[in-house]
């Protein structure tokens, strides 16, 4: 019988204290409703037409440390869940406007990359940036509503 | 539509023209910017699994492409048009 080397990785398991179970879950809520108020301060700041630039760096900041998760490192479950906070910097809190043409679009989903379906990804890029498209749109209906009102620039 | 939009208040239409000039660049090229990644990052995730066996998944691998493709064109767009300036 010949003899094989087979390789496989088993997933960290973490044992985590009730303390700490709880001082992490309040942390995960304080910084939730934090990360909520900022988002939510974001709208009127930009149809008041004042300068919204710490709102976009608010933003990216928020992006980058949610893409953290991309990284093909096996993260601790308290990172993992202070980390998924930021995922209000993808507008997953927007509903997908795909899902209102094709109610079945959670059907159409494809297999994704184990670190991309981790961090709640899908290969369907109408599934998983159906957001940014309600917001692309939302911009550009909002701009050329703009053009239309004062045809001429001033 | 111009006609139409003649009967907008002047109030509101000075309003509306001071947002446009703002929107132009605080709008509409940074809301690209800012979702840039996100766009990117999803866009080479269908295209690595591209699939045209449904309606659904056909457009959102089109989608995927153009939006990837308007992605890598848009350093050079924001060349030209900051030499238009």
């Amino acid at each position: 019988m010949d003899k094989k080397d087979y390789l496989s990785s088993l997933e960290t398991l973490f044992y985590l204290t009730e303390q700490q179970v709880a001082v992490i879950e309040t942390t995960d809520r304080i910084t939730r409703i934090t990360s909520t108020v900022a988002m939510s301060s974001m709208a009127p700041i930009l149809l008041s037409g004042a300068n919204p630039a710490l709102i976009w760096c608010l933003l990216n900041l928020m992006q980058i440390f949610y893409y953290l998760l991309l990284i093909n490192v096996e993260y601790p479950w308290n990172v993992k869940q202070f980390l998924g906070i930021f995922s209000m910097g993808r507008f997953q809190f927007l509903p997908n406007p795909v899902s209102w043409i094709t109610p079945k679009l959670e059907e159409e989903a494809i297999e994704t990359p184990y670190r991309f379906s981790q961090a709640d990804m899908n290969s369907l890029f109408l599934l998983s940036a159906g957001e940014t498209l309600l917001i692309w749109l939302l911009t550009l209906f909002f701009f050329l509503f703009f053009i239309w009102s004062c045809p001429t620039h001033g | 539509m111009v006609k139409y939009s003649r009967n907008i208040p002047k109030l509101f239409r000075r309003a509306f023209r001071k947002l446009r000039s703002s929107y132009e660049w605080s709008g509409l090229l940074r809301t690209w910017i800012a979702s840039y990644m996100d766009l990117c990052i999803c866009g080479f995730v269908q295209i690595y699994s591209l699939k045209f066996d449904s309606a659904t998944r056909t457009i959102s691998s089109i989608i995927a492409i153009i939006v990837v493709g308007l992605n890598l064109i848009l350093p050079y767009l924001q060349e030209f048009t900051s030499k238009s300036i």
